[in-house]
Parts: structure tokens; sequence; C-alpha cells
């Protein structure tokens, strides 16, 4: 191909916009860009993107030169557009502004004077309209979608030219200001217009009229600038700069000019994540810098398409399937605990806890039998000793969550966290705006020190964790809004440290009710065993030897993949066959019974069968399998076991609390409860068979008690008084 | 003009020779080959005058100079040309030109750069802004200068004498500013230097040290410490070398540019601009000052090559030749010598404390060996309490240290340093730049932290930040840099050393009481002592010792190894609270130090038991310490 066979090159450009379609739906044919140019015409539209992805699919060649010579090929697009616009004319078109009716008063004067294009020749070029003048649309290119985007410093001098993709954060943005494209001059003499495009920064003024009369005369006509006549266009300047993953370790991150033009303008904000292609262009420099700069150039990218990025800036590679390799790295005989192993690789242990939150990423399968609906997102609650790595759990599910909330229970109210009315001053309408657990929805909401909430707050998570929904009824709004997130809590316990001798609600203050929601509490506790410190040991002084991880351990996996690996399980669907639905009834009945006779800490109730049933769907879908298999419901029931008894170990050390123990315990709460010393015996009576004691029980507990002098019973044995 | 002159004084004739001769494609290559070969001696490379000793004023633009610096902040790269056409409007020659190793286009007065031309080819290169090495003391400069031979010394020593280098030294270099300034890009024009010369001469050599003199109130230079002096150097690498790190020190032969039109050309804006605020890009005028500062006090480096400088201690014998090894046994010969005048100092020092003595050891050869995730392993803060408040001994012990290390800074920790020294280094977007902080400090630096001085009263948002980052540099050995809408974390490796009256507020790894057996009224005479003790042939060999040990290769044997496993879970098992895995990392730190002071780079049993008993005898003081006092502070 002859390089600068433009005229060529502007008949591919013509046969691609009128000819270029995608089969519509109703099996009719979608002229994409026909569509797009009718609109230009009449001014409903001024932005006109051209998919490089469709010119590729209709003339590859085009496209590849588009990408290696992006700027030259905009200017061709637009003159082409510009030539073809007319054609697409269907209806009269309103005068949006001066100008229109500006360009129109133009093109009658330029057909009145200039009929046939015959006197081309001897026009002065600067009499002659610039093709900006008279544009009012502009051409964006969008570069193809396997397109990789680079990082800042990856652009380098031998993209310059060509259509980048960047991504980055912004850190400033100027102002939206004009920009004049063609200044527009009348002269004091003669009255002749004259036009000077602009294209760079900086500009010296036209002062003489170059006009034939002018030039004729020697009139010296002075010329001044027409604002109205002009066309100005909105610029606004961003700088990017690279996101902090891209930046190599010990470098500083780079950062970039971004220059935007009319329709390209106002779409970012600092702080913004965004990705940008454009064109990366040297900037011209005018005037007496060019000279003294030497041999320096700065550079810009001109944008052509912004898109404002939130964490799930990898949707596109999520769409992906993972390639064979990739599937091998994870589909190893143990993929389980490496995959579990991999979240917070550098928090040592807790392999239990990992599973938990492995689990809670990818999450169960939501059943709605009639209309019912059963939640499949895994709640799990996080307690324990202070400093043992919980918040830096939750730092990392945060992370790796391709959607996720953070936020600590003293920091959010419950309105933060659910949604809030608001009324906007300015209109008096009200407006929903979600909290944390709505901007959440089909994601995680991790809720650090989730103890110091005040209990108000606390309660509007309730229906969130079970219903997955939030209503609201206030100010004239009733709605229900979708909340269908997991949560992940964590919470300190009450005095400090977890006292293994008090009830779990004693422990962390939370209702029964709350802590129920939760599928999985776990108790992170660091306790010394021999085992366990061995492998320690050995971990540290290998560590400290040879300046590695010991060769045992694997290396984690990435963050990428395992984000997409997770997505692609969050696609299967397992069902749970019937051949296991006895076996886990069963199960559950087993668990019932053995909580009864153990006088656990914990609950056992109908939500552990549902617990159960939601973690086994989302082992299931962990081996991308479509039916859950028993192995799935064991290991549920391992981790439910698990998790009680990481809340239950410390217990065997203590004695038996015998009956006696426990109500004397009963009697203690209830006086706390009242908040009186004195309780009325039939009160005791009361409570206690309520909770399954015996009557004669409950007297010999008074008695051995009163001997021991904790409390007096008065003469007709009718009430107790505390000491 | 074959020879030494040659490479080094017109550095950029060869280039353009080597350009002419293999082209655009590997010419590069070949320039740093060549010099690379130049340089391969140690006595080749001292007669590049060094920037670091050498007045700016005394180095001609355009020539070979070295610079030995820490890299303070990496700019965005800049895009030049990389080789350009020059169009000579008499004779219409056209020549292609390398565009590397220079600011400006070099061109006789009747050529002109052609910038349309299509041979023209646009390049980047890395910016890279150096500041001095950070808290280096005195000796270790000194050490280097006299390392670079007499050239710089006589140099140094006409300081004073302006006239004399006027006439006898530099009278090409006067030349050379006087037609750069007459015609800013002209060609050496060798116009009579007579007539020219001596007015401007006199101008340069008055006018320039005024100025370095007055730097201090002039454009801030982003020195990481206040007070600090010595030149700023723009390095400009070609070639993309991911292996720059922010804060490593590298050591760069380059060609110098200092051309005064360098400077930023904001005042030469004659033209109209588009945008009505008048500023044309975003890049204000702030952001062009950091970008072009004056040449005069930031020259520019080309770079053409840089290499680390992983152990700036001038002392240490270079391990790669033979002659190295000679010196290297004969340290280690010496070490047990050594480390028994080391210790006699020390404790002295101490005020006769023979177990901090022994501890102040261990601290000042640590060096963060291995980053596992978030730890760091082989960092040892040190903490030495129950030191008299305002008693001198924070101050003496930090100019004995001063004395015996390679960088080292002192930091008291008052309150108004707290809340308004910047400690963090901060990204300022508005100029483009990072503006440093105390905690940007290179490798094995030295900072000793005076608590004694602290008192009681209010600390501000700024000074809870800088307790925070002070606190995590000793917890992680890492600096948070605020980059406003993130943080990015930077790795360090400061050696953390807290005087404190009771235990220090900030957590260290290792806490030592003292215990001193000789009243502070007498620490006068102590360090009097100290000072005639330390002759210079013992000062040379303990500076030696410490960079050397620091940096010995270290093993644990299997049997060892199993053995430290075994104590470890016999603890556990006596008493789970009492010896925590923190308390296990930082005991095998212990011995790794103490094996290496003791010069043995093999741990044995002996010393492990030796470190137990040190962990011991500390405890015992710690637990003997009056509780008010260990709970007041905690």
């Amino acid at each position: 191909m002859a390089p600068n066979d433009y005229v060529a090159e502007k008949d591919k450009i013509r046969n691609f916009l009128a000819e270029f379609y995608t089969d519509a739906e109703d099996g009719g044919k979608d002229f994409k860009y026909g569509q797009q140019l009718v609109k230009l015409a009449h001014r409903e539209q001024v932005g006109l993107t051209i998919d490089l992805d469709d010119v590729g699919e209709h003339d590859p060649d085009l496209s590849d030169s588009i990408l290696e010579n992006t700027r030259r090929y905009s200017l061709l697009f637009g003159d082409v557009i510009q030539d073809m616009l007319p054609d697409y004319k269907e209806k009269e078109v309103v005068h949006k502004d001066s100008l229109d009716v500006y360009i129109e008063h133009r093109l009658m004067m330029e057909q009145r004077n200039h009929p046939e294009g015959t006197s081309e020749v001897t026009r002065d070029l600067r009499n002659k309209y610039p093709a900006d003048l008279m544009r009012r649309f502009e051409v964006y290119f969008r570069s193809l979608n396997q397109e990789k985007h680079l990082a800042v410093r990856d652009v380098k001098a031998d993209k310059i030219g060509k259509l980048v993709c960047v991504k980055g954060i912004v850190t400033r943005a100027t102002d939206v200001k004009p920009m004049l494209q063609v200044a527009t001059y009348t002269c004091d003499q003669c009255g002749a217009e004259t036009y000077q495009p602009i294209a760079s920064p900086a500009f010296m003024p036209l002062l003489m009229c170059p006009s034939q009369d002018c030039q004729t005369n020697k009139s010296g006509g002075r010329l001044y600038l027409q604002t109205r006549g002009s066309k100005f266009i909105k610029f606004q300047e961003l700088k990017i700069q690279e996101h902090s993953d891209q930046v190599p370790v010990g470098n500083i991150p780079r950062s970039m000019s971004i220059i935007c033009r009319g329709e390209m303008t106002r779409l970012a904000q600092p702080g913004d994540h965004v990705s940008i292609s454009g064109i990366f262009l040297p900037l011209l420099r005018q005037g007496f810098s060019q000279v003294s700069q030497g041999l320096l150039s700065d550079t810009y990218l001109e944008a052509h398409r912004i898109v404002r990025m939130n964490k799930t800036e990898d949707d596109e590679l999520i769409g992906e399937e993972l390639s064979e390799e990739e599937l091998k790295q994870v589909a190893e005989d143990d993929f389980y605990e490496k995959l579990a192993c991999s979240i917070a690789p550098e928090i040592y242990g807790h392999e239990d806890v990992k599973k938990a939150l492995l689990l809670l990423l990818v999450g169960g399968v939501d059943k709605s039998p009639q209309g019912m609906k059963i939640r499949g997102n895994i709640n799990v609650c996080l307690m324990g000793d202070p400093g043992v790595a919980k918040s830096q759990l939750l730092g990392y599910i945060d992370r790796l969550a391709p959607r996720s909330q953070y936020t600590t229970g003293r920091g959010s109210s419950g309105v933060g966290l659910t949604a809030a009315v608001t009324k906007d001053n300015l209109t008096g309408e009200m407006t929903l705006e979600g909290g944390a657990l709505v901007l959440a929805d089909e994601g995680i909401c991790c809720i650090d020190e989730f103890d110091k909430m005040m209990d108000g707050d606390r309660s509007a998570i309730h229906e969130v964790m079970e219903q997955q929904t939030i209503s609201i009824a206030k100010a004239g709004i009733m709605t229900s809004l979708n909340a269908r997130v997991s949560i992940l809590a964590a919470a300190n316990p009450a005095y400090g440290r977890y006292n293994p001798k008090k009830s779990l609600e004693q422990n962390i203050q939370l209702p029964a009710a709350l802590l129920s929601r939760f599928d999985l509490l776990w108790l992170i506790q660091d306790k010394a065993d021999r085992e366990n410190d061995l492998r320690l040991a050995q971990h540290i002084t290998y560590v400290h030897q040879h300046n590695v991880q010991p060769p045992s351990q694997f290396s984690p996996l990435d963050m990428k993949l395992m984000r997409r690996y997770i997505a692609l399980c969050k696609r299967k669907q397992p069902d749970i066959p019937q051949s296991l639905t006895d076996y886990i009834t069963g199960a559950y009945v087993e668990m019932r019974k053995a909580a009864r006779n153990n006088k656990d800490m914990t609950y056992t109730s109908a939500r552990t069968l549902l617990a159960i049933l939601r973690l086994s769907t989302a082992l299931a879908r962990l081996r991308l399998a479509d039916i859950v298999e028993r192995e799935d419901v064991n290991e549920a029931m391992r981790l439910m076991e698990m998790s009680k008894d990481s809340l239950n170990t410390s217990q065997q050390t203590t004695r038996v609390h015998s009956v006696t123990d426990q109500i004397f315990q009963a009697i203690k709460d209830m006086a706390s409860d009242i908040g009186t010393r004195t309780i009325k015996m039939t009160d005791i009576m009361e409570r206690c068979t309520a909770k399954g004691f015996k009557p004669d029980h409950i007297d010999a507990c008074v008695e051995e008690y009163e001997e021991l002098n904790v409390w007096q019973v008065n003469q007709r044995r009718e009430r107790i008084t505390f000491l | 003009m074959p020879g030494v002159e040659d490479w080094i004084n017109a550095p950029l004739q060869i280039v353009q020779r080597l350009f002419d001769e293999c082209g655009a494609k590997e010419y590069s290559q070949k320039v740093e080959e060549f010099f690379r070969q130049k340089t391969s001696t140690q006595s080749h490379v001292k007669w590049i005058p060094s920037l670091n000793e050498v007045p700016l004023h005394n180095l001609q633009t355009n020539s070979l100079v070295r610079f030995r610096g820490m890299i303070q902040d990496m700019y965005d790269p800049e895009f030049y040309l990389g080789a350009y056409e020059v169009v000579n409007s008499e004779s219409g020659n056209i020549s292609l030109r390398s565009g590397k190793y220079k600011d400006l286009a070099q061109c006789a007065p009747k050529e002109k750069v052609d910038m349309n031309s299509k041979r023209n080819v646009i390049m980047e290169r890395q910016m890279l802004y150096c500041v001095p090495i950070p808290a280096e003391n005195e000796w270790t400069k000194r050490v280097f200068a006299e390392q670079s031979g007499k050239t710089s010394e006589a140099e140094m020593s006409s300081g004073g004498g302006c006239k004399r280098s006027l006439e006898n030294d530099s009278p090409d270099d006067v030349e050379m500013d006087a037609s750069k300034a007459s015609s800013p890009d002209g060609k050496k024009t060798r116009t009579d230097p007579k007539t020219s010369a001596l007015p401007i001469s006199f101008f340069l050599c008055d006018i320039i040290p005024l100025i370095d003199g007055a730097s201090n109130s002039s454009p801030d230079l982003n020195f990481p410490l206040p007070g600090e002096q010595g030149p700023a150097c723009l390095v400009k690498v070609y070639g993309d070398d991911a292996s720059l790190k922010l804060n490593s020190i590298v050591e760069v032969i380059g060609v110098l540019s200092n051309d005064p039109s360098l400077a930023n050309f904001s005042e030469t804006k004659l033209v109209i601009f588009l945008i009505n605020s008048g500023a044309a890009s975003m890049e204000g005028v702030e952001e062009q000052e950091v970008r072009s500062p004056p040449p005069s006090l930031v020259p520019r480096l080309h770079a053409i090559i840089i290499n680390p400088l992983d152990i700036a201690n001038p002392l240490l014998p270079p391990c790669t030749d033979i002659q190295g090894e000679i010196a290297t046994d004969s340290i280690l010969q010496e070490v047990s010598k050594l480390r028994e005048d080391i210790m006699a100092v020390f404790s002295e020092a101490l005020l006769g404390d023979q177990l901090a003595a022994q501890y102040l050891l261990c601290h000042l050869i640590s060096t963060v060996y291995h980053r596992q995730d978030v730890v760091a392993l082989g960092k040892f803060s040190l903490n030495i309490s129950q030191c008299t408040p305002q008693s001198p001994l924070p101050r003496l012990l930090f100019s004995l240290l001063q004395n015996l290390t390679v960088k080292s800074h002192f930091l008291p920790l008052t309150l108004d340093n707290m809340n308004k020294l910047k400690f963090i280094p901060r990204k300022d977007y508005s100029a483009n730049k990072i503006s440093s902080g105390i905690l940007q400090l290179s490798k094995q630096t030295n900072l000793v932290v005076d608590e004694t001085v602290l008192q009681a009263g209010q600390l501000d948002a700024s000074g809870v930040a800088n307790m925070t980052a002070l606190g995590n540099v000793i917890s992680w050995q890492k600096v948070e840099y605020d980059f406003n809408f993130h943080k990015q974390d930077f790795p360090t490796d400061i050696l953390v050393l807290i005087l404190s009256e009771g235990k220090s507020i900030l957590k260290c790894d290792c806490h030592v009481p003292l215990s001193a057996s000789r009243s502070v009224s007498e620490i006068d005479s102590i360090y009097n002592g100290i000072e005639t003790y330390l002759t210079p042939e013992l000062l040379t060999k303990i500076r030696t010792f410490l960079t050397f040990v620091q940096n010995l290769k270290y093993t644990v044997p299997d049997a060892v190894q199993e053995a430290l496993q075994g104590d470890f879970v016999e603890r556990r098992r006596a008493d789970s609270n009492a010896f925590s895995v923190d308390d296990f990392h930082s005991l095998l730190v212990l011995t790794r130090l103490l094996s290496l002071s003791l010069g043995q780079s093999c741990l044995s049993l002996d010393v492990f038991s030796r470190a137990k008993d040190l962990e011991a005898e500390r405890l015992t003081r710690i637990n003997s310490l009056p509780r008010s006092a260990t709970s007041a502070a905690s």
C-alpha cells in the first residue's frame, strides 16, 4: 500500500461508514454508522465513536493503519463524514446556536461566490473556510477489544502517533475551558473575513488583512478577532498517575498529561480510576521556546475514550475463559487447600478460617421455592483476641472480592450502612442514597469492629442478613432495595480477651438473633500446642536461614487468577440430589441431639441446616461441579464443627458445669437483668423450669448457695437476696 | 587530541564518532562499552573529577564527571530527539547528529536544526533526581575525597584562591562558558578568548560561590534532612534500567551539562495563550521550576555508566579482586582483638555497662537481610532506657557513632520536632515532585533518637502521623509515602537506636535498661578518654570491621537449626505466654548478629547459648525495674 494514497484510503473509509452493518435482532441489517450519520446530520449527536473492531471486521488493513497513524486517520474520517453528511440529511435542521446560523450563512455565501468551485485556484487560502469551522461533529476511535491496557510507564517513544490504551488514577483535572479551534477575524477596512485554524496551545494573532482588496489598495486593514464567528471547543487537561500495582517495587509512580476536547471533557474527576484510549502525541511548541528547548519535546495523550472504572476493572478479563495453563495451575489435587492458602498468604496458619472465607467468596446457591427466598450468601463472623490478624483478613477479602465495601462498625451508622433518604435542596425531591450494604449488592460487605456498633444501627442489618433486602418507609418513599451481600464481620471480645468460661453472647455482647444469622463463627486464638509450635519453629528457622519460604510451601496464586476462578465458580448452580437429603437431615438431627447434650455455648437451629446446605453448594461450585456430593456435605459439616470447636475448645480444661452451677448462673443472670438484688422465688422457678431444670434441683441449688452465704432466703422462702 | 584528556573533556565527540561509525541502532551500546573499558581500573576512574568534591564552577560543561548520591525522586521520562538533522544554511549541507548525552543541540552559527526532518528520532530517557547521600558522615566524605586522588584535593584546597584557579587551571573552562553565554546555541566557536574571557570569568568566579553559599534560602533542593549540604543533581538515564530504585545509592559517570539556558523558560513565553488563565498547560510555573531548576544549583548529568553502590563505605576492600581477599583475611584474623577494643570503647561510652555494649554492637551491625511478606528479617532496633534526662550522654554517644558508622543522623525527639519536622515524604502534585522527609534515608543509615528531651505536651495531627511513621519504620522497616490518593509502602533499612529515660514510647525489638557503674558527672572525662584511645588506625579498623561483618554471609547448620527448634518448643511448653513467636524471631536475629560480630559466619551452639544468656540477663534487668516506671512508660 502506498503510504500517501489517502484518496484511496478515503474511499475505503466511505465504504466502511456507508456499508458496515450488523445483523439486527429482527433479521434486518443494522447500519450502525449510517444511523449515527443521520443523527449527526440532524445535529442530534456530536461525537461519533468508530469501533476499531468493526473496522477490523470490514477491512483489517484499514484498522491496522488507523492504529499506526491515528491522528491522520481521524482527520480523514472527519473529511469523509463532512462530505457524506448532506446525503444523510432527511429533514430541515433546527439551528441550535449562533454557530449553526453562521455555518449556514457561510455555506450560502460559498455557493453564491463560488458556484461551481471553478475559481478555487485563484482564491486566497485564508478566505476559504477551514474544514474545522464548518464541522459540528467529533470523531473518536475506540480501540480493539483485545487491546491490553498499558501502564503509563510502558508508553514509550515508539508509541508516538499511535492509539494507546492506558489505565491510571486521575490526579488533577483542570476546569473545562473554551479553546479556540478556528479564529475568525474581520478587517476594519474591507470587511473581509479571515480564518486561522489553530493546532497548538499558543498562537500568534494575525494583524494585517491578507485579503486581495487590502493587498492591492495597500489600505493596511487591521484585523479584529470575532468571538462569535470563531469556533471554540471544550477543553480540559487531566493528569493521570499509574496504579500502585503497576509500579515496580521501589519506583515512583509515573504520570501523564491527557488532553480532552469536546465530548471527552467532564468525564473524570480527580481520584477516579480511568481507562483512557487516545493518541500519544508530541506537543507542538511554537516561538522562542522551541529553539531554546533544543532537543526536548513534551508529550500528551489526546483522549478518544475515557471509561471510569470501579473495582470491577477486570470485568473484561473475567469474561474471558481461563486458559488451559491457568486451569491447570488451579485444578491440582489439593486445589481446595491451595486456593484457601492463597488467601492472605502472609498470615501464617488459620487454614480453616481461610477455607471459610474462600467459601464466602464463592457463595452458595440462592433458592426461591414458591416465592420464598432463601439466601445463598454466606455470612461469617471472625472473633478473636486483639492482634490476631482479623483486620488483615478482612482487608484482603475486600481487595480480592470484585465487588466489596469495607466499613468499620464505629464509623458507620445504620443509615450509612443501609440507605438514606435525602432531600434535594434545589428541587425538593426526595432521593435515595445507597449505603455500604446496598453498594455491595451481589458482593461482600466487610464490617470491622462489629461489636462496637450501636445497637440501633446493628438492628438494620438483621433484615439484610436473612432477607437480603433493605426496606425503606420514610418520607413518602416506600421501597425495598436489593442488598444481596455476604457479610464478613470481625469483632473483639467484650472484655478484651475471649473468656472461655463465659458464653458466646456474653463474650461478644451481640444478640443471639444476630449471631444465629452468621453461618460460621470463628474464634481465632493464639494458643500453644506442641505440634503447631514445632511447625512454627521450623518455619521461622528456615526463613531465617535460607531467606526464602520453605520449599514445601506452594506459591500463592495470583490475585487476578483467583478472582477469575471465583467468577467462573459463581456461574455454576449445583443441585442437591434427592439421595443426599436423607443423609443431611440425619446429620442435622445428630447435631441437634449432640448440641442438647453438650450444653453447647453456640446454637444449633434450623439456620444451621441451611448453613450446611449453603456451604456444601459453595463447595460444589468450587469444584465446578453441577451436583453436590457427600464429600461436600461432610466438609461443610466439618467446617461447622471446627468453627464450633474454636468456640468451645477451652471448655475441656475447665471443670464441667454441674446442674447446680448452671442454675446458679441462670439466677445470677436474672438478677442482673432485673437490676435488683432481690428476686422472687416464683420467678426463679418459672425461669429455670423454662430452661429445663427440675424443681428439686433448683431447691437444692438455692440451699447449697445459701449455705455458702452467697444469698439469703427469707423465712417464707419466697424471695432470695444476694449478699 | 588522543589520550586521557580526550575522553574526559570531550566525551561527546567520541559519542558522535561512534554514532557516525556504527549507526543509530548500535552506537549507544558501543558508547557504554567504550567508557566501561576506559573506567575499568580504579586509577582511571580517579582521573574523572567528582561532582561531590570539585565545586561546580571548576568543571566544564560537556565534560565527563562522577557523582555519588541517593535517588530522591524519579520524574516522568523526558522525550528528546535521539537523532536530529542539522542543515547548514550557507552550504546547504545536511548532517545527522546524535542527541544523546546532551540537552542542547550543537549547531554552528549558520546551522539550524531541522525539526521536521523524517530522520529525526524521538527517544526517551529516565530522569532521576539525586541528592548527596543523606546523613553521610564527615569521615566518609573525606575518605571518598582522599581516594579520588590528588587532583581534586588540590582543587579543594584552592577553594579560597579564586584568582589562581582562574589564571592557571581553567582557561579552557572560562572560554567555554563565555562562548556559551554569548550565543546560547552556538557551538564551540573559538573566538578570541582574551577579549571576552576576562570580565565574564570574574563574574563567574565571584557570583557562583555566592549562589552556592546562599543556596539555603534559594529553591528547596529537597534534601531529606534539614541542614544538609552538597550538590543535588538531575541524572538522565538512557536505557530502561528497572533496577534503579528510589532511595538507592548510585555512582554515576556521565556528561555534565550545566548550560545557563537550561533554567526554566517561563519568562520567554511571549506568545498569547489560548486558554484564558495564561497557563498553557497544567505544568504550572511550580512544576516548571522543579523540572528545570537553575543549572548552577542542580546540574544535569547524562549518565553513561550508572552503578548501584550497595555498600557506601569507602574503606571496605572491593571483594572481587585478589587484593580484596587478602584484605578480607587480614580483617578476619584480627576480629577477636578488634571486638575487644570495640567492646571496651562501647562499655566505657555506656558508663561501664557491658551488657548494653554487647547489644549496641549487635545493633550497629544489623541489617534487613530478607523480607518475608510484611516481616523484615534482621532488623534490630535498640532501646537503651534509664538514661538520665538532660544528660549529655545521647549527644556524646551520637558523636562517637558518627565517627564509627558510615551514615548517621541524630534526632532529638522534642514535641516541637515531632510536630513541625516532616518525617514522611509526600507527593506534591502541584510541583509534581516528592517533597522529602526525614525518613527518606538510604539503606543502613543509623538514626539515633533522643527521647530524654521529650516533655509532656500536646501532639498535633502531624505529630501523631510522624510518630506512627517512626513506629512503622521500627516495626516493619517501611515508610508509607503519601501519594494523596493512596499510600505506597517503600521498604527501608534504617537502624533505629532510641535513648530514653523510661521504656520508649515506640516499641523496639530490644529494650535494654542501662545500669551505669560510673556516674554521669564523669561523662566528659570518659569521652575525652575514648577520643584519645581511638587512634586513627584503630578508627579505620573499626569502621571497616563494622561494615565488613554486617555483610558477612551467614549460615545455620542443620544440627543447630534443630536445636533451635527444640528450644522453642520446650519454652513454649513451659509457658506459652512468656515466649511468643516474635520473641523467637528476635532471639534468632540476636544470635545471628552475635555470631557475625564474633566473625563467625556459621552459627555454633555455643554462640546460641551466649545469646540466650544475654537475653536472660536483659530480662532480669527489665523485671527488676521499678514496676511503676515500666507501666507508666508502656
